[in-house]
Order: structure tokens, then sequence, then C-alpha cells
């Protein structure tokens, strides 16, 4: 670890804490449909939108008719994008004339980016057209991350709302989410990149000239010659941006992030990391002031930053150290070397960004990546798969990261209750037993997909260890990084493992489509059932939500519920992987 | 057929989807 390294990730998170407060105080503006700076631009086309689909903005929605509504919405996006991905070889911008894709892998992608995951079990410059990107995958990366925005804001109105049965109109949401946030940053942050040299054009590919050529063999087993080069391109700043913002991670190319074209520099770099962050940090203060006690917003951000950290020094720290297999090598970090694992790693973002970046990527759902975590040193690469595992609610996603730290909010304040032999109360609404029923529904589902489907894949070895290319530790931690992704939307891969055959294909897509569909809606039946509720004032016995006490309470629910739901997992896993790699196996 | 079998699938679990609303929905009406 070094200085240079440690100053570089401060600055990073004082630049997310100095945003936070406009960008929440905005947020909040644009759903409570207050003024804006950009009303004279944004407010006709909103009204045209609803005109054109006859949707009257002023009619209130009870929780299942929000649920119906999302569930309407993304089942549409979800076979247009299908049928896109299916059509393309006959669809315009296709000017490498690639085929339809297959109908396991549409069908997962499909679903993948419409659930916000972005997974991705094929190489996007070979498989999918400039139409698919933009209009199949690019859009959903917009509107699953406005679905996430619609949703925490719902949640938080039925903190916020007494005695309502209403939280909110699904459409207007969505459609301020997309027009005031998700659209005008994104355009500010696709110019940036493009200063920074992301690539944007709907050019076909460049074939160009090797310098020097490279030996290969032949398919018929003869040496050969490999003398070009296809330089694969498209519109990827457009993408790249909403694709930070909207905490999708899908790439246009297969290597993600850690490719010149998508992340050319330690800026573009920076901004990408800050860009995941910004939202969910921001929506803590939208908590804050919609509730109408903005340090409750700041302690639960409070929890998320704590978490954070104690990931970020992990892996950090795990990364800074070579294999200690690797006897007589000085790994020792000095101005013509970077030390420590630079497996997986770009040279150009080294070991403290690439820690840095694989712990933020996995504390949101976003799932893009700047180094590769398989490379990463066994406790290094816990730290990802465990940040999946608690949730993804340190910042979490786009909204989802919001509204699964209130589900937390709502255990923390139950165990609170049990403490004191009192009903509980989360700021004035009593947390009574369809509120506990629905969250340990929401907190149940998904170990029950991670687990379920790790343990069938790892006991079927037909199905899930055929495409497997490590053995041991390490490849159960593949598998179990895989659901995990999945099941929590966010998309990374551990890699090591081929997921684009037909188990994991439709596997990945159930456990993605449930973790997003099945854990929303109990989600919204407490927003519901909060709305519904009277506030109780708060008396000597109330515990308090807007103190470093709860902080630390509701830190310590997450870290306990994920250790006994993950712990014995975990231990066959990366944690067993590291303590044979002491004693001198490696897999 | 393939297409129409993954169509056919997310309609029903589209459908499975709206049933659990409903059944949560319910679910408040219990006392357990």
């Amino acid at each position: 670890m070094t200085l240079n390294g440690w100053l570089q990730i401060a600055l990073f998170i004082a630049v997310v804490l100095l945003l936070a407060k406009p960008m929440g105080s905005y947020m909040t503006a644009v759903f409570e449909r207050r003024k804006t700076f950009l009303d004279s631009i944004l407010k006709p086309c909103e009204l045209a939108l609803y005109r054109a689909t006859g949707i009257n903005p002023d009619e209130e929605m009870r929780w299942t008719q929000y649920a119906v509504a999302m569930l309407v919405f993304s089942a549409a996006t979800l076979i247009l994008t299908y049928l896109v991905e299916r059509l393309q070889a006959h669809l315009p911008w296709n000017p490498q004339h690639l085929p339809g894709v297959e109908p396991s892998l549409a069908l997962n992608t499909a679903i993948s980016f419409t659930t916000n995951t972005n997974w991705q079990a094929y190489t996007p410059e070979s498989t999918m057209s400039y139409l698919t990107q933009m209009l199949g995958l690019a859009t959903h990366n917009f509107w699953s991350a406005a679905v996430g925005l619609a949703l925490a804001i719902a949640f938080v109105r039925g903190i916020a709302r007494k005695e309502m049965k209403t939280i909110g109109n699904f459409w207007v949401d969505l459609t301020r989410g997309t027009l005031w946030i998700l659209l005008p940053i994104s355009i500010v942050f696709s110019l940036a990149l493009v200063s920074q040299g992301v690539v944007q054009n709907l050019r076909p590919y460049d074939t160009v000239k090797l310098v020097e050529s490279q030996a290969a063999t032949g398919g018929n087993g003869r040496p050969s010659a490999i003398t070009t080069q296809t330089i694969a391109q498209g519109p990827v700043a457009s993408q790249e941006a909403i694709k930070m913002l909207g905490t999708n991670g899908g790439g246009f190319f297969n290597a993600n992030s850690s490719h010149p074209f998508e992340n050319p520099t330690p800026l573009s770099n920076f901004l990408q990391m800050v860009s995941i962050f910004l939202l969910p940090a921001g929506l803590c203060i939208t908590l804050g002031q919609m509730v109408k006690a903005p340090k409750h917003g700041w302690a639960v951000l409070g929890a998320m930053v704590v978490l954070w950290f104690a990931g970020t020094l992990t892996a950090y720290w795990a990364e800074s150290h070579a294999n200690p297999l690797l006897h007589h090598v000085d790994a020792k970090a000095s101005q013509l070397q970077s030390g420590g694992n630079m497996e997986g790693k770009e040279v150009r973002f080294g070991i403290a960004n690439s820690a840095l970046f694989a712990t933020v990527t996995t504390d949101a759902s976003c799932g893009a990546v700047n180094s590769m975590h398989d490379s990463f040193m066994p406790l290094g690469g816990l730290v990802p798969l465990t940040n999946i595992l608690l949730g993804e609610v340190v910042f979490g996603g786009v909204g989802a990261g919001l509204y699964g730290m209130l589900i937390f909010v709502v255990m923390a304040v139950f165990i609170a209750g049990l403490m004191v032999g009192r009903t509980p109360e989360y700021l004035g609404k009593k947390i009574e037993s369809f509120d506990v029923q629905m969250a340990m529904l929401y907190l149940l589902i998904f170990p029950l997909l991670i687990l379920g489907f790790a343990s069938i894949s790892v006991l079927m070895p037909n199905l899930g260890l055929s495409s497997l290319a490590n053995r041991g530790p390490h490849g159960l931690g593949e598998i179990l990084y895989a659901y995990a992704s999945a099941t929590g939307n966010n998309g990374s891969a551990f890699a090591g493992l081929s997921a684009n055959t037909h188990w994991y294909n439709y596997s990945l897509a159930t456990a993605m489509f449930f973790g997003r569909f099945m854990m929303i809606i109990p989600m919204l039946a407490i927003a519901g059932n909060l709305a519904n509720k009277k506030i109780v004032p708060a008396s000597s016995g109330t515990f308090p939500v807007t103190t470093p006490l709860f902080t630390v309470l509701l830190t310590a629910v997450i870290l306990i519920v994920g250790a006994l739901t993950f712990f014995p997992v975990l231990s066959l896993g990366p944690i067993l992987e590291h303590l044979l790699m002491r004693s001198g196996h490696l897999f | 057929m393939l297409d129409l079998v993954a169509v056919i699938s997310l309609t029903c679990a589209f459908g499975l989807a709206v049933v659990y609303v409903y059944g949560c929905e319910r679910l408040k009406g219990t006392r357990s």
C-alpha cells in the first residue's frame, strides 16, 4: 500500500460525499415535482409523453398498482430487447453483418439488462450489432436504473406519508427519473469521456496491419502467422456513461472498463468510479429530506461509508502483497514497478485503483470491471464476493441500494425493539408483523436463489462443472460468484467460468429475474403498509435513527445477517483457498 | 420454436409475479 494510493482513495470518497448533498437535494426536487433549472426544457417533453401515452400524472397508485405497472413496463421492454437481439441480422446498423443471437443467450441477455444486472455471457463486439447495443441494451441501462430510482422513491414516500393508501405514480417517477436525472448527467458525462479518448462512432470495425506478425497455430494444427488485427469500435461513450451512472455495468467490449476504448485514462477511471456512487449517495440525502429527518439520511450514508472503507482496505491490503509462492521475486512497490499482485490489472490504473474499482462496483450493483476479479488474491477476491452477498446495500445500485438498505433498517429497528422489549418504531411508524414478514421474505429469497442454484451446479457435474476452468475452492468461488452476481443484479463475472451454456444461461436468467422482481414486491408491500400507518409521537423509549449508535447497529445487522447466511460457503471457497495457498496449493 | 417457449415462459413468469403481488397483499389481512 502506498501513500499515493491512499490519497487517491481519500480523494474519491471526498468527492462522492461533497456531491451527495447537491445531488440528493436535486433528486428531492425532481421527485416532489418542485421547480428545477431544467424545467423549461424538460417539462414540455414530460407533458408530451403523458399526452401520447394517456397517463394522468396526478393519479396516485396503491402499492399493488405501482408493482403491476412496474411489471408491465419491465415485461414489455424485456420482450422488445429479446426480439431486437433475435432479429438483428435483418435490422439496420449491423455493419459487421452479425447473425441473430442464439435463443438461450438472447433470453439471458434480455433478462440481464431488464433487471439492471448486465451479466454478459457473450463477447459484445462479436455478438451484438450497433442497433442491439443501442436500442436493446443501452436503453435498458436508462430504464432499469429509472425503475430502481422510482422504487426507492416509492419506499421513501411510504415512510414519509401518514394514513395514505398510495405511494406515488410509477409512470411519473419513471419519466422524471429518466428525463431530469439520468439523461442530462449521461450527456455531460459522455462528453467528458469522449474528451478522455472513449470512442463514439458508427463505423464498421477497422482492420489494421500489425507492425510485427504474431506466431499462431492454425485450425489444421500447422503454425501460421497473424498479420492483421480487427479494431472493434462503435457508439461506446454514450453507452459507457449510463453504464456507470445507472450502476448497470454491461460493457460495450468484453474487457469492460479495462478496455482502453471504454476507460482510457486514470481520470476517466476516477470519473467512472464517482459516477457509480453518485446517485446512491445522493439518494441517502433524498431519504433524509423527504422524511423530514436529514440526519437519518446521513446516518444511513455513514453505515455505507464504514462498510465501503472496510472492503477497500481489505482488497487494497490483499492485492498489495504478491503471491507468497512466488519466491525470490521483488514485489515491493517502487518508481519502476507497481509491486503486489498485478495479474489481471491494467498498468494505467495500478493496484490502488483496481482494488478500489472492484470494491465500488460490487458495493453498488454496477458490475463493471477494470481488472479481473478472478486474478485477485483469495482474500482480495473475497471482498467483491462478500459485497454482493451482503445484498449490495453499501451505496448499492441506483435505487436498489437504498431500498435494500431500508429493509435492513427495518430489521435493525425491529432488533432494537426486541432488545428493549417494546414495539419497534421507525420514524414514528410502528413496525408490525406484516412488515417483518415481508422484510424476511426479501432477505430469504436472496440466499435461497444463490445457494440453491450453486448447490445444483456443484452437485450435477454435467450441468455446472463441465464449463468450469478451475477446481477446488477457487472453482466453488467462481460458481458462487456467478449466482451471487446474477441474483444480486450485479453482473460482474469472476471469470474462469464459461457461462454461455444452456444450463448457465437459463439458470442465471432465472436467478436474475427472481432476484429482482421477487425482492421488489415484498419491499413495495412494506412501503404500502407504512404509508397507511399513523405517526406515533417519539417518546423516551423510541430508538433514535439519527445517531452514530444507529449507524453502528445498522452496520452490525448487515454484517451479522450476511455472515450467518454465507460464512459456511465462503469458508469452503475463498477462505479455504487462502489457507491452502499459504501451504503451497494453487487452483 | 424456442422463441415461442421463451415468450410463453416470460409471460408465465411475469404472471406469477402479479399473483405474488396480490398474494402479499392478501397476507396483510391475516394474523400470524
